[in-house]
């Protein structure tokens, strides 16, 4: 994972405890399940295989760290990270499938029941919308598909790549990271303002319109509850990286 | 149910994803790179080494204590965001497997 974020080269400061390289390897393999099992979850469709890979590998990370192993990154980044990656993947990919495989029978069926239970842009009229001679796939709003693009395009692989570099304790992943929460924010109030201008279609489902807020409201209360959280975080893992990359490029290490 | 001749829409969905993935990456660390952030420099002393950063955390940089330091209202909020994005996982998860189990597979 970040490996590479304590440097244990650079002075007695970061000399390691001593732990047992059974203890170290342990920890590594808990911090790998815990980010296999995230991408898992992120697929959406894989998801129900990657919850029990997350919670095994928590343990094992936790159960490493109690017998001494030293964590390579903050628990509270890994955790938001690892669920920014896994939050971000669900909507990248969701939305990716509706904007270039409309017409294929997961992406029909997954419209469906979306559409069928919470969202009806999803149900009316999917696979219809003709654009010139060719049949554009998936929902047939000009707001929403607009949207979709826009986030396909930009919100969501930025969030993703902000996350990744988050956890990598890159030194532009921190401010990428709260750039892309505020994009995110004003992404959905254009989007709920979108699907409340169209009404009728929208929340013509089993839910009706508490359903709608209850499913699509979660999808941005958790990243902008972040928010303090990303002012506030110890800044030092991001600068210490910058700092090390700074002295490698004056030749200075 | 997974259909071969599907494929062409997916191929390209996962050429244009990986795509765009790569270009955000590379756009943030250049941008980035050129100290969005503030500077190493003005955050540390001249001639300092990266190890001072974590003095008097005794160097344990993956320790940090930032977690105790913060307000209650962060700390809530941040839980909070996490209880609702591991909602959000399931739900996504759940809800197509149940959906295929009521109304079976749908074709365009």
């Amino acid at each position: 994972m970040t490996d590479s974020l304590v440097n244990r080269q650079s002075g007695e400061a970061l000399t390691p405890t001593l732990v047992s390289l059974e203890t170290e390897k342990k920890q590594r393999k808990g911090e790998r399940l815990f980010f296999l099992g995230v991408l898992l979850m992120g697929t959406v469709f894989a998801g129900p295989l990657g919850l029990p890979l997350v919670i095994w590998g928590a343990l094992q990370t936790r159960a490493a760290q109690r017998q001494g192993a030293t964590p390579t990154i903050p628990w509270h980044v890994a955790l938001v990270g690892g669920f920014t990656i896994g939050d971000a993947a669900a909507n990248f990919l969701g939305w990716s499938i509706e904007m270039f495989a409309g017409r294929a029978i997961i992406t029909h069926t997954a419209m469906f029941i979306y559409g069928t239970v919470f969202d009806g842009g999803y149900l009316h009229g999917v696979n219809t919308t003709q654009l010139g001679d060719a049949v554009l796939g998936g929902v047939n709003s000009p707001g929403e598909k607009a949207l979709i693009i826009g986030a396909v395009l930009v919100v969501w692989p930025c969030r993703l790549a902000a996350a990744w570099g988050f956890m990598k304790a890159k030194p532009w992943a921190l401010g990428w990271m709260i750039t892309s929460t505020w994009m995110l924010l004003v992404f959905w109030v254009i989007w709920v303002s979108n699907a409340v201008i169209d009404t009728e279609n929208r929340y013509d489902t089993y839910m009706g319109v508490a359903g709608w807020f209850v499913f699509n409201g979660v999808y941005i209360i958790g990243p902008i509850l972040m928010i303090p959280y990303l002012y506030l975080v110890d800044h030092r893992p991001w600068l210490l990286k910058a700092h090390q990359t700074s002295l490698a490029s004056t030749g200075k290490i | 149910m997974f259909r071969l001749a599907d494929l062409d829409n997916y191929i390209p969905m996962i050429l244009f994803d990986v795509g765009v993935l790569l270009f955000w990456w590379k756009l943030m660390a250049l941008l980035g790179d050129r100290r969005m952030l503030p500077s190493p420099e003005s955050a540390m002393a001249a001639g300092s080494q990266p190890g001072d950063l974590y003095a008097d955390a005794g160097g344990k940089g993956g320790q940090d204590g930032t977690w105790k330091n913060f307000p209650t209202i962060v700390k809530v909020t941040l839980v909070l965001a996490l209880v609702v994005s591991f909602g959000i996982l399931l739900e996504g998860a759940l809800l197509m497997p149940w959906g295929v189990l009521v109304w079976g597979w749908q074709t365009p």
